[in-house]
């Protein structure tokens, strides 16, 4: 009896202590392993079979693991994580706000004389940098939004892209007369109402609110959300109304997008991340932007920082994480990057080419535009309530509500000024 | 007595241990963080946040309110459905295929909630789906619509507990009831409804308590931020955004631990509230 309780002790202990040993050897054989956070789970596959391997084949005794969150669950996740110390070793970094408080409470680390940076204008780091100019991420990408219009429809009710607003309605009337398409298919989900923001009143706004000036006064409460340049945003979104698709309200993303990949919409708002699903080889597929109200206007585009990598203080590999980093500088590393994921736009100076001919054509709408970066997501994003929530869900009600763009502007503003001070006095 | 006791000791310890570790431990530490800020002791500073705040009490309030009315429509058509189709299935006027009707109506219990989640959706997809109205994208019909998908899965759940009930009343009684000349109907609310009373009010209890605790299927289909314009916002997915944040909002532990606090109360008032004035009523029929 005693002896089979003794050996049963000594089997369960065998059994506990030889795979930890296991464990244990291999973490000491292997090399450095750097994680990184991301909320782009789409690239997935281009950077496990692409980017990883040509970093690693380059630097022996460095793994390098992929590990991203779904983008609604990444921000708060990654907070979540940074106050557990268990995030990752390289971050992936949203642009302006988000970023800046996590550079506030020290989760990155500065990135002042990181070799390569001077590949990068100051404006470019700007989204990422804190309030003295010191950088924390290495811009990667940046984005922009768009309509993509289906051209053999276009061809048969004989169409062309509009320039102006007047214009835009006019194909959109015709589309809807013809009666056999959606005119404009859009997101218009609770869950996906950050499409109305970023592809919607930051799409159409910025000729209206003067790009970045109109950013500045709003940041600064010289001006509020219901002046004139503002609610003349608002409005332009709203006269998209009567040209969604019926069941606006239930059309989540994907199924915006799937509308429009099966023929059934004339037009989708998008943007250039989603090239390659929108637009694949042979199809027949082109693009327009925000449309003016005066012909002859010169148009404004929105170019988005989409995203940066940074390095998290609490890691234990810092020195690799940043020689990571460094490469995420290079040329090599942009002209991959841009040719993987087209639609994704290098932010470095290097001189890229762009295979993909709808990724260059959206690139050519920055082309005699004023190029403008989006509202709100700076200063006001910084804490709970935010732009981004507050406004995301106000633009969903307008746009699947009786809801007019003066009550929604006036909505949005009276939030705003219960939480955000420099607007506190615009009540 | 001593060996007896140790033996009683030897089997319940493994389960003790696992609802103290896994239930009135974490419990027990939510209420003591709720009363914390930054590691500091501030005293009831969070809760007070909670229902003074302009916008956190407001969404607070209108989640209580949302999640009365999941728990008043869950309650008004599952069990009148679950007692309807238990009494079908033990009146004896269903001759064929009982154990069939009664396995597909337990089977959606089965499922993930995820799935059916998904299933749904797809069925009432303007895109795809059978209905042409957006009915997830109305205020008026999308939270009655999240509670029937979930009265849909978990039928089989007040049936199984109704239908072995029903089951168990003694054939005697039925049949002297029959001899006396009571027809089905009468012998149904007369005889059988008095003795699975007692039932019934522990169904509508549960239901009291997994609607308040409802956070699955909502988050499954419409995320951290129900819409539209938080029209499906419940207790559960507030604690949620306020716990671990939603988009550019972010987490507050502390915030979140108090708002977990208040639900747990209000589930503990609700089910010793009912305890107390109903359930003692519905006195057990003696035979």
């Amino acid at each position: 009896m005693k002896i089979r309780k003794a050996s049963l002790v000594f089997a369960i202990g065998i059994s506990l202590i030889v795979p930890a040993s296991v464990l244990a050897t291999s973490a000491v054989a292997a090399t450095t392993t750097l994680t990184i956070e991301s909320w782009r789970g789409d690239d997935s596959v281009y950077w496990k079979n692409t980017l990883i391997p040509m970093y690693e084949k380059a630097n022996p005794g460095v793994k390098i693991v992929w590990a991203p969150s779904t983008s609604n669950e990444y921000d708060s996740a990654l907070s979540l994580r940074f106050k557990g110390k268990t995030a990752g070793d390289v971050i992936m970094c949203r642009p302006y706000g988000t970023t800046k408080t996590f550079i506030k409470n020290k989760n990155l680390i500065p990135l002042t004389g990181l070799p390569g940076l001077t590949n990068f204008t100051t404006q470019s780091m700007q989204s990422w940098s804190d309030a003295s100019g010191v950088p924390y991420c290495v811009p990667s990408a940046s984005v922009g939004a768009g309509f993509y219009y289906n051209k053999d429809i276009f061809k048969k009710l004989n169409l062309t892209p509009p320039k102006t607003q007047a214009e835009f309605i006019a194909v959109l009337e015709a589309i809807k007369k013809d009666g056999k398409y959606t005119p404009l298919a859009a997101a218009g989900t609770s869950a996906d109402s950050w499409a109305l923001d970023q592809m919607g009143l930051e799409l159409v706004g910025p000729y209206y609110w003067k790009g970045d000036a109109g950013g500045v006064a709003l940041d600064n409460g010289t001006r509020k959300a219901t002046d004139p340049e503002y609610l003349a945003a608002f409005s332009a979104l709203a006269s998209w109304k009567p040209y969604l698709p019926k069941t606006f309200s239930t059309m989540g993303y994907t199924d915006a997008e799937q509308l429009f990949i099966l023929g059934r919409a004339a037009i989708l708002v998008e943007g250039s991340w989603s090239v390659k699903e929108i637009a694949p080889p042979g199809k027949n597929v082109g693009i327009f932007g925000a449309p003016v109200a005066k012909a002859g206007d010169k148009p404004y585009v929105q170019v988005l920082a989409d995203h940066g990598f940074g390095v998290n203080s609490a890691s234990k590999n810092q020195a690799a994480a940043k020689k990571l980093l460094t490469w995420f500088t290079t040329k090599e590393f942009a002209q991959a990057y841009a040719t993987g994921l087209p639609g994704f736009f290098p932010l470095s100076k290097d001189k890229i080419t762009i295979d993909n001919p709808m990724a260059q054509a959206w690139l050519n709408l920055r082309d005699g535009a004023i190029v403008t970066a989006p509202i709100g997501m700076d200063k006001m994003n910084t804490g709970t309530p935010n732009f981004f929530s507050v406004m995301t869900n106000i633009l969903n009600v307008m746009m699947t509500t009786k809801k007019t763009p003066a009550e929604a502007a006036a909505d949005f503003q009276k939030s705003l000024s219960s939480w955000y001070p420099p607007q506190a006095k615009n009540k | 007595m001593g060996k007896r006791h140790r033996k009683l000791l030897l089997f319940t310890t493994p389960a003790l241990a696992f609802f103290l570790a896994f239930a009135v431990f974490p419990l027990i530490g939510t209420i003591y963080i709720s009363f914390y800020r930054e590691s500091k002791f501030v005293g009831l500073a969070n809760f007070k946040f909670l229902f003074t705040d302009e916008t956190l009490s407001s969404r607070f309030f209108s989640a209580f309110l949302h999640n009365c009315e999941f728990f008043i429509i869950a309650a008004a058509v599952q069990l009148p459905l679950a007692l309807l189709m238990a009494a079908l299935l033990t009146s004896g006027r269903v001759r064929r295929m009982t154990g069939f009707y009664r396995t597909i109506l337990f089977i959606p219990s089965t499922l993930s909630v995820v799935i059916v989640g998904f299933i749904w959706r797809l069925i009432i997809s303007p895109l795809w789906g059978i209905v042409d109205y957006p009915l997830l994208g109305e205020k008026a019909t999308a939270l009655p619509t999240i509670t029937l998908m979930s009265v849909w899965q978990y039928l089989g759940i007040p049936l199984v507990f109704l239908y072995s009930a029903l089951l168990a009343i003694p054939s005697n009684i039925i049949e002297a009831a029959r001899v006396d000349g009571a027809s089905d109907f009468r012998i149904f609310f007369r005889i059988k409804m008095p003795l699975i009373a007692p039932q019934i009010g522990i169904i509508t209890i549960l239901t009291f308590i997994w609607t308040f605790n409802g956070f699955d299927i909502i988050f499954a289909l419409n995320g951290g931020m129900p819409g539209p314009d938080f029209s499906t916002d419940v207790l559960g997915t507030l604690f949620y955004r306020t716990f671990f944040g939603w988009g550019a909002d972010q987490g507050d532990q502390n915030l979140g631990a108090a708002t977990a606090t208040v639900i747990f109360l209000i589930i503990l008032l609700g089910t010793a509230g009912y305890f107390a004035t109903i359930q003692r009523r519905l006195k057990v029929s003696q035979l």
